[in-house]
């Protein structure tokens, strides 16, 4: 029934805390690979005409300032053995081109689930968005399943 | 282009404007790797994909995500997006053909403010739901009027954009051929 205490260990590990600068062809990029086409995310006359200081970044842009697997790899665990169960993001604020976002991650909780075929180990990754000024931009909690270990 | 959504007009039942995807290929997700700067191999190398018991690349959790988010940007223009979950369900193939919708089930004042809860899901060719979830959205409360500053001052908020001229003139071209 237990958790391993191997898993456990991992509860409140954190990543180093980098500063990203977004950038407007990644902004592009995007938008462009999941086939949106809403000018505010492609051309800067469009995205200032709607109030924004540049480019503007989508919904789900978070994912690209999120990523997970260095903070796994870290931890001992293979990023290829986990399958992705379930993503949240908290938005506070838009991201645009030239903003420097402060991210952090954690592990949040490891815990495990019975299953038909044996017991699954859930793994939850916090990873926050702030600005210059020390605001929230967001907030990400990732939930992995962790297929074999 | 969607109509902005306001408290009194939305009500529980209200179904989104749906959207549909054109079938995945490889190269949608070999695409989304680069933009994402995700390169798990399960999404672009058909033999990791095999020793590990698929029958082929299989799209990233976070393609579905992305399209689903395109829904809820086209629908929530004008609104404020506070929080956006998705559970995966199914896996996504090359040649899968998604379509995304979503239906209001609850509206509610919290601190003044209209607020929303939406499911948001994603079904394939097959009417499989291959992911599930749930946006959180603060709408203008009167129609015709845009949020409140406090209203837009968090979240995610998406105005109507004023086409770029480039644009304008794209359109023009397409108007003229057409009156042909």
């Amino acid at each position: 029934m237990a958790l391993p205490s191997k898993l456990r260990q991992l509860i409140g590990k954190s990543a180093k805390p980098c500063a990203v600068e977004v950038e407007k062809g990644q902004i592009r990029r995007f938008a462009a690979a999941i086939g949106e086409e809403n000018p505010i995310h492609f051309d800067e006359k469009a995205a200032k005409a709607a109030g924004f200081l540049s480019l503007v970044a989508t919904p789900t842009f978070v994912a690209a300032l999120s990523n997970s697997d260095v903070l796994l790899r870290e931890l001992g665990v293979d990023p290829q053995a986990t399958m992705h169960a379930e993503e949240e993001y908290e938005y506070f604020r838009p991201i645009c081109a030239g903003d420097v976002v402060n991210v952090t991650q954690k592990i949040a909780d490891v815990y495990d689930k019975q299953a038909p075929n044996g017991r699954l180990v859930f793994v939850v990754i916090e990873t926050r968005g702030t600005d210059k000024r020390g605001r929230q931009v967001f907030k990400a909690r990732r939930v992995l399943v962790e297929l074999k270990n | 282009m969607a109509k902005l959504l306001d408290f009194e007009s939305i009500d529980k039942g209200s179904p989104l404007e749906g959207l549909s995807i054109p079938a995945l290929t490889r190269v949608t997700l070999a695409r989304f790797a680069g933009a994402s700067d995700d390169y798990n191999p399960m999404h672009l190398d058909d033999k990791v994909a095999a020793a590990a018991g698929k029958s082929s690349v299989f799209a990233s959790s976070h393609l579905i995500m992305g399209y689903v988010g395109r829904m809820v940007e086209g629908c929530f223009t004008g609104s404020s997006v506070r929080r956006y979950t998705l559970r995966m369900l199914k896996l996504v193939w090359p040649g899968d053909v998604l379509t995304c919708r979503g239906v209001v089930i609850d509206k509610r004042k919290e601190a003044g403010e209209g607020v929303v809860d939406v499911d948001v899901w994603a079904d394939n060719q097959r009417g499989e739901t291959v992911a599930k979830g749930r946006v959180l959205a603060v709408v203008a409360k009167d129609p015709g009027k845009g949020l409140s500053k406090t209203e837009a001052a968090s979240g995610l908020v998406f105005p109507h954009a004023k086409p770029a001229k480039s644009v304008k003139v794209a359109k023009a071209v397409v108007g003229k051929t057409k009156k042909k």
